[in-house]
């Protein structure tokens, strides 16, 4: 703060009265890196003395790993920085909060700019230098103890690049909260406002949009890192997700991270500094620095708590719409009070400035009114052909797994991030087809399903949305098989066509299920499986999905890990077939009446149910059916009444049943397939017999009969009750 | 020179100065006086570049003032509450200032604190409010600064204190042409130092002139007239500022100067004639009466 010497000086000036700061910044880094590394190391060494690591490798490795994880990115790193760049932010320029010292530091000979610079790279310093200090410490204690590994190293560095950028963003929030208030108070709410607003912007969007809008979409979004317009949550969910990823997808995330933080910090820095210029010395201990722009934060903020007070009480009262806007319209009214009580240090100006207050609630309404009556045509939106780039689109009807390999380690990606960073189907005119011909009422719809698209437009802008289809409208069969039928849309949507890695690895086994039994396919086998099937996939689409029923998958694990990926095959998968055949794991979809033990069938009889019968069960003939009475022998609402369930242990009858049978257990290809092939009235489980020949799945395997091969004798006796 | 040139400064809905237009010239002691909110701090302010004007200009030298510290560099502002860093002795304030301040005198700063008494490692904030006035003062002036602004700076002071800042003024005024430019709401407290007095009231400046012309020119008479044509012969072709009468006992305030007032009633027939010397309250009186204020509420409570 000085014009008469060196930069160098007017910093050692400006740091004579900062030197609490310095000491805080100290403490807190030292807590930071080598206090919290110390409790992770100690906790390592006392496992190890108690036997938890076999080898001396082993013990290295969780070292290693503690340090990395105390070093790289952690939480606590994340407020502890978070919690600086506040207070050196506020501290440095908190003398703009007193008259005296303004009157003193305004009127020496030292420009406003100048002023600015040393102040601010003094702060920034504050941070710097002891982080620095404290990391290199905790380095040379890490190494000192054999727990540092290169890993480690990186981390740590790519960690803290990541956390200067953040601590300069909320460094320049804080700066800007105290140029725009007058003192410390309404700039600690400033500070609460500009970290948690994004949130509540976002968090009201989500809501309002999946309430009021069908095709609101945010099936492509990353949900570990979706909290962008808040810095420090961000900063938070980044920590778990980047744990989870290896060093190249690290610095990938990082570089991406911290470039938005960087344009974000210099414009909030632009900002702080202009206002800095403008900053009035008389708004030194009143609420807000500029009264001019009093009014505009009233309207920014207060219609943004009644939107989320709106939202709030919608949820809370289960979508009764007049009280959620009759509480939007009160919390909008009651925070823009608070907000001129707050202004002005005094309950009476609650009743102050009624126009603005007006306007606050017109835009809470506007806003409101935009989602309820969507006024900007959200759900009728589609993209022009000629606009479109490209598109993603999910339409799978079962749950299938996406993963990553992390080293050895797997783990599973959300369908909509692998789908958006893996399909680029380029033929869009099917797709946009298909969702114009289904933008209709689907409420009677009996063969529905949702999907999920993503329009890459040409303009580098990324649109989503949600649509529902009718499956059973030929039309849209034919534009379903155009897409399914691309190979781009095939090599986004099974992960198997561009990763051979999978089934590569020598921990990853693979069997073929077909709902009866369950067969091994040898590990050498793995690579052919994958190219026979990739090969049957061809020609795979919609059609053929709807109208066959699979014959069975092949299922792919890795190690020990619950990641499932699985693979439908269809009678026409010659090549998969023959290959199963060749490793003897191929069954046909049969079952040997011979190994039946006994054989169940509850029939639910569905078009019988009504509601006088749900809530209050009758027996008829003098009786409740065999289901009923089980179900009400359990203390169970009875809303079964029409459920029959009979036992069948005669061979005659049980291979009659068994021709008709189709494993239900796993629902693959299940949510395509024609309502009409399978008889859904009926389910049937089987016990084998022990000495039965061919490998049985073991635990609970349900069945249910093919359209139109029921055996007569089952309907008679699970029909349902009649009275006499 | 420091020239304020309509210059507008509003608080809120409060015009703290309104359209004031004043010089100060080198050289000189000005002394800015008016009641508390008179607009003298922010006018001060003003002059430091603390404030920035609404409207009007300011020029220290014919620079601009706001956010020019080559302006800045001519100016030392003294606050009524002037601020000392937390836990500092007038050795810290001193390596500050010197650190700012091109032509900062150490040496002759410490012989002052020397002379006033004043411990330089003693913390600032032990010391009484009359001594924290005096380490501002000392400071100013140590600081070389062409011009030296100080708010209420004198405002209780106690006589020995003051006659040695006025001398230590008088001193740089000679030896390097010092402006101190005192503002204060007490005329009494500056009527001893000021060459020249600016007053200021609601925000606008009533009079600003050399307190010289001021004593010179305005004379107050008391006498007896013999008759009332011999009054009103008097009167006639004088500008008669105040006439109060007390019996036949007339007291007349008279803006003129002495010999001429003495040549004008010479040949008027008084049973008792005296011109009496006017104190700078009763100039003031008689000044802001003229145009419509009663200046005993406003400067002298």
């Amino acid at each position: 703060m000085t014009s008469k010497r060196s930069f160098l000086v007017s910093l050692k000036e400006n740091n004579k009265r900062r030197i609490w700061v310095w000491i805080v910044s100290f403490l807190t880094m030292l807590l930071t890196y080598p206090g919290i590394m110390t409790m992770y190391i100690s906790r390592i060494k006392f496992w190890n003395e108690d036997g938890a690591y076999v080898t001396v490798e082993m013990y290295k490795r969780a070292l290693c790993s503690a340090v990395t994880d105390a070093l790289g990115f952690h939480h606590f790193i994340t407020i502890a920085v978070t919690f600086l760049a506040i207070i050196i932010g506020v501290q440095e320029f908190s003398y703009l909060y007193s008259r005296k010292k303004v009157d003193m530091y305004h009127s020496v000979p030292v420009s406003a700019k100048r002023r600015f610079v040393v102040i601010y790279i003094n702060g920034v310093l504050t941070y710097v230098i002891p982080c620095l200090i404290c990391v290199a410490l905790a380095i040379i204690m890490a190494a000192a103890q054999g727990g540092m590994s290169s890993m480690a190293l990186a981390e740590c560095g790519i960690a803290l690049f990541m956390n200067l950028i953040y601590f300069m963003v909320v460094y320049n929030m804080a700066i800007l909260a105290v140029m725009l208030t007058g003192n410390v108070f309404i700039t600690a709410i400033a500070i609460g406002v500009f970290l948690s607003i994004g949130y509540l912007w976002q968090y009201f969007f989500i809501n309002m949009q999946y309430n009021f809008f069908e095709t609101a979409c945010t099936f492509f979004d990353n949900h570990e890192m979706e909290t962008t317009l808040s810095i420090c949550l961000n900063h938070l969910e980044a920590n778990s997700y980047i744990k989870r990823l290896d060093l190249p997808d690290i610095v990938k995330i990082v570089f991406a991270l911290s470039g938005r933080w960087f344009v974000e910090m210099l414009i909030i820095g632009a900002l702080a500094f202009f206002c800095y210029l403008k900053r009035p010395s008389e708004a030194a201990g009143k609420a807000i620095a500029y009264k001019v722009i009093t009014p505009f934060l009233k309207v920014i903020i207060a219609p943004t708590v009644g939107l989320i007070i709106y939202t709030l009480v919608f949820d809370g009262s289960y979508s009764n719409t007049a009280f959620a806007i009759f509480a939007m319209i009160i919390g909008t009214i009651l925070c823009a009070g608070v907000m001129e009580i707050i202004y002005e240090f005094d309950m009476r100006a609650a009743i102050k400035h009624l126009v603005s207050t007006g306007i606050s609630v017109v835009v809470a309404i506007t806003i409101f009114c935009i989602f309820y009556f969507d006024i900007f045509s959200y759900d009728a939106y589609v993209p022009d052909e000629d606009k479109v780039e490209s598109i993603a689109i999910s339409i799978n009807p079962y749950v299938n797994h996406y993963y990553k390999f992390n080293d050895d380690v797997i783990r599973s990606i959300d369908e909509g991030v692998y789908l958006k960073d893996n399909m680029f189907i380029t033929d869009v005119e099917p797709v946009l087809e298909l969702v114009k011909n289904n933008q209709k009422d689907m409420e009677d719809v009996v063969e529905r399903q949702g999907i999920y698209i993503l329009y890459r437009l040409k303009s580098g802008r990324e649109v989503s949305r949600q649509a529902t289809i009718d499956l059973a409208d030929v039309s849209n069969a034919a534009l379903l098989d155009k897409i399914m039928g691309t190979k781009e849309y095939r090599e986004g949507a099974y992960q198997l066509f561009k990763d051979a890695d999978l089934l590569s690895r020598p921990d990853t086994t693979i069997t073929y299920k077909n709902g009866i039994v369950e067969s091994n396919v040898p590990h050498k086998e793995n690579e052919k499986i994958r190219a026979a099937w990739l090969k049957d996939m061809e020609n795979f689409n919609f059609s053929l999905a709807r109208n066959n029923l699979p014959c069975g998958y092949i299922n792919t694990f890795y190690g020990v890990s619950y990641i499932r990926v699985g693979l439908p095959v269809y009678e026409s998968f010659t090549n998969t077939i023959a290959c199963l055949e060749e490793n003897n794991a191929y069954y046909p979809l049969e079952i040997n009446a011979e190994d039946v033990l006994t054989l169940s069938v509850t029939n639910y009889n569905y078009g019988y149910d009504n509601e006088e019968d749900i809530e209050n069960p009758q027996p008829y003939n003098g009786r409740y059916n065999s289901y009923a009475e089980a179900i009400l022998a359990q203390g169970a609402t009875a809303q079964t009444s029409y459920v029959v369930r009979e036992d069948f242990s005669d061979p005659q009858e049980i291979a009659e049943i068994v021709k008709g049978l189709y494993s239900t257990s796993y629902n693959y290809g299940n949510g395509w397939i024609s309502l009409d092939m399978l008889d859904r009235n009926y389910e049937v489980t089987i016990s084998y017999k022990s000495d039965a020949a061919a490998p049985y799945e073991k635990g609970y395997v349900e069945y249910t009969f093919i359209s139109g091969k029921v055996p007569e004798f089952v309907a008679e006796r699970t029909a349902p009750p009649t009275e006499e | 020179m420091i020239e304020m040139y309509n210059v507008t400064k509003t608080f809120d809905s409060i015009k703290a100065v309104d359209s004031v237009s004043v010089t100060i010239k080198e050289n000189t002691v000005f002394g800015l006086i008016g009641t508390n909110g008179a607009g003298k701090s922010t006018a001060l302010r003003m002059i430091t570049g603390v404030f920035k004007p609404d409207e009007g200009t300011i020029a220290v030298d014919n620079m601009p003032v706001y956010d020019n510290a080559e302006a800045k560099n001519k100016l030392f502002f003294i606050a009524d509450e002037p601020y000392f860093f937390a836990g500092s002795s007038a050795e810290t304030m001193e390596r500050y200032y010197s650190s700012i301040y091109e032509n900062f005198d150490r040496e002759e700063f410490y012989k002052y604190l020397d002379n006033f008494n004043l411990d330089r490692r003693r913390k600032i904030s032990t010391f009484s409010k009359g001594m924290k006035k005096q380490l501002a003062l000392l400071l100013g002036i140590c600081s070389h600064t062409k011009y030296l602004l100080c708010d209420e700076t004198f405002d209780g002071l106690d006589p020995v204190m003051r006659q040695g800042v006025k001398s230590i003024f008088a001193k740089e005024m000679e030896e390097r042409g010092l402006t101190p430019v005192i503002a204060s709401h007490n005329l009494r407290e500056l009527e001893d130092i000021c060459d020249h007095v600016g007053l200021l009231h609601k925000g606008g400046v009533l009079l600003s002139k050399d307190l010289e012309d001021m004593k010179c020119n305005i004379q107050k008479v008391q006498c007896v007239f013999a008759a009332k044509e011999d009054e009103d012969k008097a009167l006639n072709g004088l500008e008669v500022l105040q006439n109060d009468k007390r019996g036949s006992l007339s007291t007349i305030t008279l803006r003129s100067t002495r010999e001429e007032v003495i040549a004008h009633f010479a040949v008027v027939n008084t049973v008792f004639f005296e011109v009496l010397p006017l104190s700078l309250e009763e100039i003031f009186i008689s000044e802001t009466e003229v145009v419509g204020y009663d200046i005993k509420k406003i400067i002298l409570g």
